[in-house]
């Protein structure tokens, strides 16, 4: 396996940005990944866009310098739909504006409790536009209510505010309003001290630890240009792939609970725990955290702890294969599930949708087949696939991806290579580069984008979780269906509000 | 003896039904569950409690919950529903129409405080009771009145004096179980143990009321809750034609052990149901208006 940290780098204008990124996008196996922006130093800034050439294996960046002292760029929204909340997002922290965005207004930083002006992330000379206060989306006509849910709901979930416009029980339109959990993970990132890092990245969403881990140490590691041990590397996937089980034998349990199919409720969330106590095993404690680090991992697994960790695997694949039929062959789940919250492959497509919830409406993508990371692409599965983009779609991809994790974990165990599990990193990081790790997380495609400057201080640190592309998702997804079906539409995404805040 | 048992009625029957049900329900899903004596704590424990109240409610929010306890408890005080019939002097009270139409005033009291308090959680709950209410109605006025075809009378005490053809008792039974389930937002219709706002029926109603306001809508459901089951269990008995005539404590004992039986049914059903989604609600609920339609069928031909 190699590591390369020479990205093919495009430099261009604000002006050809979206043309160009138009151009690129046509080639086959190109996707767009993420756009951000970067100070150059206290009065310019360079918008970056990272595209994705999974036919290669390989990130694709897009530099564009912004003028010193203009703060406007021509928004690429209008022909990239998927770019919209990245673009809303440099309003927030750049304070640079998007001039032609269809629906320009904040994105995570609320006016009552962020001044309008502050820009987190400019440069202290950088010319700078103030916040376009929020206005929600007002739907009208006769018959038209709204309902808000949140931010505060009912059960212990994280806040975010929904703002239902219905027509009797049908939604007419969702608009998702989050940024209560933003804590500023990516500024500070540029402030810790590189080798301590691990432990803020990883807690960007802590129900992703080991994703998040992971690609923060694929990226640090590709900015040194090392690669871990295969010990590591097959210790780091077993990581991975609990997280993945765990979520998604809890999404399975949590789904039964809402359309109150009690068996469902109650046989699942003891799986997961079983999942759990397989993570505690293996890391030292049930998240995973404080695990995977740049240069490996920070325990390993000695012979008996392996064995009965294969036996823990073997034993949860039982009850696994025996339980998910009792859900996804009950006609009355069937009916809840099938045909709600139809997202279709086209809009999923436009709007980028990753993860299960992608392949639930017809993307064939997953990062495991694509980018290096873990002991991927060589153990990739074959991605689950469906066409139909409703709930049960997505049910059937995670029962699916449940089963495909199961027999990862199996096949890892079994050929577990020997080798140490870590090598000593370098003192500091190379100077004026880029590392971008790219992970498959039990959510779909969690990117860690790492800039470094002079000295190799870190001094761009992106984090783009897989939820920031699918909230979008949801808002379509649940047009046209009954408000009641909402939650059940909710979980079958379940996404993250930490990770999408940062 | 007549008062003594009507008052375990108002005042034991309905808060134990309620907790034999969760303890069922617990069961069936290997929980342990909370004590079945629960329900009468709770009560207990909100009546102590400060009341939070809504800036825009009014004082229908304050009345309409005791209005609609009133309402239930002249319904449960009427209805012959474990078997107690009244003295022949209550007649006009005993009448089937009335005290349906007790039970749908019970219902609109609720819906006019949900409405009162602004959350647009109380009207959506509030329109969707009505909306059942509307859908609920015709099936069990036709499998009432199947029954009163059937005694000649719609005095309900006239009615479980004597026998009921089996059949008849058996569609209307299905039709009242049914209906019971929908009147008394349970699955599949709704799911009361659910925390989602959004998917809930009566719950939603209730979202704003707290302390003694809380404590008398739930004391209110518990009442309906045995007089709808009462009176399924009452009709599916009274088709063993020597029911009528036991005497009064045998009567009342095999009455209760019907109640509970059906509220055990319903907890079991309850632990295998899938909620359905709202707009198959409407198809359940005609079932049972088929049900009763045929029941009526039958009685005219019976006559």
């Amino acid at each position: 396996m190699t590591t390369t940290r020479v990205h093919h780098q495009i430099e261009t204008t604000p002006f050809e940005l979206s043309a160009r990124t138009k151009a690129l996008l046509t080639q086959p196996g190109m996707r767009y990944g993420h756009l951000t922006a970067r100070s150059l130093d206290e009065a310019r800034v360079a918008i970056d866009i990272l595209l994705l050439d999974t036919a290669q294996g390989q990130p694709l960046l897009l530099t564009a310098p912004l003028e010193a002292g203009t703060c406007e760029y021509p928004a690429l929204t209008p022909a990239i739909p998927a770019a919209h909340w990245a673009e809303r997002m440099l309003g927030d922290f750049f304070g640079l504006h998007a001039v032609g965005h269809p629906r320009w207004k904040s994105l995570l930083l609320h006016d009552d409790r962020w001044p309008m002006a502050l820009c987190p992330l400019a440069g202290a000379e950088q010319a700078t536009l103030p916040r376009t206060p929020y206005r929600f989306l007002k739907v009208e006509g006769e018959g038209i209510h709204e309902i808000p849910v949140g931010p505060i709901h009912a059960g212990i979930i994280e806040p975010g505010h929904f703002r239902f416009s219905c027509l009797g029980e049908i939604v007419t339109n969702l608009e998702i309003r989050l940024g209560y959990q933003h804590r500023g993970i990516e500024k500070r990132l540029t402030e810790v001290p590189w080798h301590q890092s691990r432990f803020l990245a990883e807690s960007a969403s802590s129900d992703t630890a080991a994703g998040n881990a992971l690609a923060h140490a694929t990226a640090i590691e590709q900015l040194l240009g090392i690669t871990p041990p295969s010990r590591a590397i097959a210790l780091r996937t077993l990581a991975l792939e609990i997280e993945r089980l765990a979520n998604h034998l809890g999404d399975m349990g949590a789904l039964c609970g809402d359309i109150g199919y009690s068996p469902g409720a109650a046989l699942f969330p003891p799986l997961r725990g079983a999942a759990l106590a397989l993570a505690q095993f293996l890391t030292g404690n049930r998240r995973q955290r404080w695990f995977i680090q740049p240069g490996g991992v920070v325990r390993d697994l000695d012979a008996a702890r392996r064995r009965a960790l294969l036996h823990g695997v073997t034993d949860l694949a039982k009850q696994a294969h025996e339980h998910l039929p009792l859900v996804l062959e009950h006609s009355g789940v069937l009916e809840r599930m099938e045909g709600a919250g139809r997202l279709s492959p086209a809009l999923a497509r436009d709007f980028g949708i990753v993860g299960p919830a992608g392949r639930a409406s017809g993307t064939r993508y997953d990062i495991r087949r694509h980018f290096v990371h873990a002991a991927y692409p060589a153990l990739a599965p074959v991605p689950a696939h469906r066409e139909t983009g409703d709930v049960l779609a997505r049910a059937q991809i995670k029962a699916e991806e449940i089963g495909t994790s199961l027999d990862i974990l199996t096949h890892v165990l079994e050929t577990l290579p020997d080798s140490p599990i870590d090598i000593l990193l370098p003192d500091r990081l190379p100077a004026h580069a880029v590392g971008i790790g790219i992970v498959e997380a039990w959510r779909g495609e969690l990117i860690h984008w790492i800039t470094t400057g002079e000295a190799g201080a870190i001094t761009r640190y992106a984090i783009k979780d897989p939820s920031f592309n699918n909230w979008t998702g949801l808002a379509i997804a649940i047009r046209g269906n009954l408000v009641a079906d909402f939650p059940l539409c909710n979980k079958s995404f379940n996404l993250s509000y930490s990770g999408n805040d940062m | 003896m007549t008062a003594i048992l009507v008052a375990i009625n108002l005042l034991v029957v309905p808060l134990l039904l309620v907790g034999v049900i969760r303890k069922v329900k617990a069961l069936m899903q290997t929980r342990l569950g909370a004590p079945i004596l629960q329900p009468f704590y709770d009560i207990a424990k909100l009546w102590g409690k400060t009341e939070t109240i809504s800036e825009t409610a009014s004082w229908v929010f304050i009345w309409a919950p005791r209005a609609g306890l009133a309402v239930a408890g002249i319904a449960a005080l009427c209805v012959p529903w474990a078997g107690v019939l009244l003295p022949a002097g209550w007649a006009p009270m005993t009448n089937l129409l009335l005290v349906l139409y007790l039970l749908a005033l019970g219902k609109f009291f609720g819906m006019l405080a949900a409405m009162d308090t602004g959350s647009a959680f109380g009207g959506l709950g509030a329109s969707r009771e009505a909306t059942i209410s509307l859908l609920v109605e015709p099936a069990l006025l036709l499998g009432l009145s199947a029954l009163a075809i059937g005694a000649g009378s719609t005095d309900l005490n006239t009615i479980y004096k004597g026998a009921i053809h089996p059949l008849v008792a058996l569609l209307v039974g299905i039709t009242l179980i049914c209906t019971a389930l929908a009147e008394l937002s349970r699955m599949p219709v709704d799911d009361p143990t659910t925390h989602l706002e959004l998917t809930m029926v009566h719950e939603a109603m209730i979202l704003e009321n707290s302390g003694r306001n809380l404590a008398i809508t739930e004391y209110a459901v518990a009442l309906r809750s045995c007089v709808y089951l009462g009176i399924a269990s009452q009709t599916l008995l009274h088709a063993w034609p020597a029911f009528g005539s036991l005497p009064l404590l045998h009567r009342y004992g095999i009455s209760l052990g019907a109640l509970f039986v059906l509220g055990i049914a319903v907890a079991m059903a309850e632990g295998v149901l899938v909620k359905l989604k709202w707009r198959r609600v409407p198809h359940f609920l005609t079932a049972s208006l088929v049900c009763s339609l045929f029941a009526g069928l039958i009685a005219v031909a019976q006559r």
